[in-house]
């Protein structure tokens, strides 16, 4: 009951100290209210206002409808038919209040949300600087057809859309290389084209339709779909350029947004557009998300362009650094992973309730409180934070992967038994005893350091065929071979080594740790984790599960090299 | 626990040095998986003495080794380390395998005696160039 009390007090006073050291990190930035005021009160639809550029919506219902009557003005003597501008889709903002809710629009694939407005450019110092609101969740916008049923999270429509590009009516309509807008219509194509023009050009943006050799007299608009396609690939300190697999890329023209996955190779293409779309890459897939800092969605932001690809080879700074977090994120979720379970997945269903989407922030620093993992620091901070923080920033690529590896690790730990996992923390940190924490952290942090060797090893030595390399390439302690039995009592080799042939003391001497078995596989010794609650537990079941394994007798002193 | 994960744990404070006492000038030339790299060569003069400090936190995945002097993310791995004296003497120390039980070497670089703590200096001396090989007038 004590142990409870003292718990649920370090539990509080943690809280508490959380939310100190998060309002120093928040700042206001403009509310809905501010925003409306600051668009009303600006005439011009294209003019800066402080750090973003506010735009008149082309794609509003009311808009479109003025854009049509304008255009039966002009063509008295077309036959419209039944046509007419009816609101196709809404656009909206979702305010969720918890990790629950923000959970629940991420359960839906097919509607991608920003953290940030769509009807809004931005300064690119902007996203990329900016700070939370002092809701902290942020909000996100999304439009979607109408019709299309919506998550039970508290949100408001923003706008009523009319997207002709989208609706049916004009779905066979001409697809002209180029379309000169004449303001006559004598055919469908004509209204599609001079409907849009007329929508743009009412508020203040045709330059996103009109070609470069377009001139006031001879208005030529991109008629055509084009299909955006491209080359992502991330520069590597160890094996140079290589292609992203399985990132995200968003196409986004206003409201209308197309998705394109990299392949091996890193290429991607999308669902057609027409005219200016602007490449955008978001860190994020179904089961994780990469967080710019801690709160926001990571992007890299790619041109505005018409007809054009994008080939970027990502080389410094936050985008390197949210590449590699997310190759590693994506190799784990998605890759060959040695058949270990997947890390939390999202909107699955675990004997001890529902996961959400894995929140991975990739902090801007080396320095503070380290890297690490807790699904308790999210669920009691209603997702304030991120289960998962980074803190490798300007480390080489090879250690940005394996320390993601490593956090990703223990999460896997926490679904595979979620109750002796949380028993493990908490005796590894409340216990008044040293021999019982040392004990239970030692198997705590060997489990992640034996998948970051092995999965690291898998990208450099395996797929990119670096057949010296080990790890890391700049701190060369051999896959942890060439590391004391002093130098960590936690973040032991212990694990791994029961998967190599190497014996450290034979190597390197009597300060390291004796190490004679091997024969495991890393799916055994995930076996193992379930029910273990300390290192000799660990080592008690990883023998008893697998009897018949020739090097049996040796795990003892392997597990001995360690003293509590 | 809940500021700061699974990963809360101490920060280490590495600080390593190659002192030279030799009484001559000294080059260090690094071989990576076997190959000579000229280019990543450390010259010392005499009584010279070069220093790298790191500061490291959980998981520790970073930190200094002697071999730190010497590799950059792409340099491979290190697998020997040449010590040149006054371009006329050279020993060539090599890392610990199996088959080469550095920690029987007293004066090899790679020994986990100038490699196992936080806090190392590894110091050439008089003693190391008189007991190098002469290289027979040029020794590159």
């Amino acid at each position: 009951m004590k142990l409870k009390q003292l718990f649920l007090c370090v539990l509080y006073a943690g809280l508490f100290l959380f939310q100190l050291s998060c309002k120093d990190e928040l700042s206001d930035i403009q509310n809905e209210e501010a925003f409306k005021a600051e668009k009303n009160s600006s005439l011009s639809a294209r003019e800066f206002s402080g750090d973003s550029l506010i735009l008149e919506n082309p794609y509003s219902t009311e808009n479109m409808a003025k854009a049509l009557q304008r255009v039966k003005y002009n063509n008295p003597k077309y036959s419209f038919g039944k046509f007419n501008v009816q609101t196709t889709h809404l656009y909206l903002k979702f305010s969720p209040e918890n990790e629950e809710q923000v959970s629940l629009l991420k359960s839906d694939s097919t509607i991608h949300y920003f953290d940030y407005r769509m009807d809004t450019e931005y300064k690119e110092e902007y996203l990329a600087n900016r700070s939370p609101d002092k809701d902290s969740i942020p909000v996100y916008y999304t439009a979607v057809p109408v019709g299309k049923t919506l998550p039970a999270v508290k949100h408001e429509v923003l706008s009523e859309l009319y997207i002709p590009e989208q609706d049916p009516y004009f779905s066979d309509i001409k697809d002209n290389e180029e379309y000169q807008v004449t303001d006559r219509v004598e055919n469908k194509t004509d209204l599609f084209n001079n409907l849009l023009f007329s929508a743009y050009e009412q508020t203040g943006n045709e330059q996103d339709l009109l070609t470069d050799n377009a001139t006031p007299e001879a208005r030529w608009i991109f008629g055509s779909k084009w299909y955006p396609s491209g080359n992502i690939r991330v520069q590597d300190d160890i094996a140079g350029s290589r292609p992203v697999t399985g990132a995200q890329v968003l196409m986004r023209q206003w409201f209308t947004v197309a998705q394109g996955i990299t392949d091996g190779n890193g290429n991607f293409s999308t669902s057609s557009v027409r005219g200016k779309a602007r490449y955008v890459i978001q860190w994020e897939r179904y089961h994780y998300s990469v967080r710019d800092g801690s709160f926001f969605q990571a992007e890299t932001h790619g041109p505005n362009v018409k007809k054009q690809s994008w080939s970027i080879n990502l080389n410094g700074g936050k985008d390197e650094y949210h590449a590699l977090i997310h190759q590693a994120a994506h190799d784990f979720y998605y890759g060959y992973r040695f058949g270990l379970i997947s890390p939390p997945m999202n909107n699955h269903f675990y004997n001890f309730g529902r996961q959400s989407q894995i929140k991975i922030a990739g902090r801007l620093s080396n320095s503070g409180p380290p890297s690490s993992y807790s699904h308790i620091r999210s669920e009691i901070s209603f997702g304030l934070s991120a289960q998962i923080h980074i803190k490798n920033y300007g480390s080489t690529s090879d250690q940005v992967y394996g320390t993601t590896i490593h956090e990703l690790s223990h999460a896997l730990h926490s679904v595979k038994d979620r109750f002796s996992y949380d028993n493990i923390v908490r005796d590894s940190f409340l216990s008044g005893d040293s021999q019982v924490k040392n004990r239970n952290r030692r198997l705590l942090e060997s489990w992640p350091v034996a998948v970051e060797i092995l999965m690291t090893l898998e990208r450099y030595r395996v797929r990119y065929n670096i057949s010296n390399y080990s790890v890391y390439s700049t701190f060369q302690i051999v896959n942890y071979q060439n590391r004391t039995i002093a130098a960590s009592n936690h973040y032991t080799s212990g694990i791994y080594d029961m998967t190599d042939m190497v014996d450290q003391r034979r190597t390197y001497g009597s300060a390291y740790p004796v190490d004679q078995v091997n024969g495991y596989t890393i799916k055994e010794l995930e076996n193992a984790l379930s029910g273990s609650r300390y290192w000799n537990d660990y080592r008690d079941r990883v023998k008893a599960m697998y009897p018949n394994k020739p090097t049996r007798p040796f795990v003892d002193d392997l597990f001995a090299n360690w003293q509590d | 626990m809940i500021q700061c994960g699974t990963d809360q744990e101490e920060t280490k404070y590495f600080d390593y040095s190659i002192k030279n006492n030799s009484g001559s000038k000294i080059d260090l030339v690094p071989y990576f998986n076997g190959q000579a790299n000229y280019s990543l060569k450390v010259s010392l003069a005499k009584d010279g003495i070069i220093n790298l400090k790191k500061e490291v936190k959980p998981p520790y995945n970073d930190g200094l080794l002697m071999s730190s002097f010497f590799v950059t993310p792409s340099s491979g791995h290190l697998t020997q380390v040449e010590v040149v004296f006054n371009n006329t003497k050279r020993v060539i120390y090599q890392e610990c395998t199996e088959t080469n039980q550095c920690f029987n070497q007293p004066r090899n670089i790679f020994n986990p005696v100038y490699n196992d703590k936080e806090v190392e200096t590894y110091t050439i001396t008089s003693e190391d160039s008189q007991n190098a090989t002469d290289c027979g007038g040029n020794c590159y």
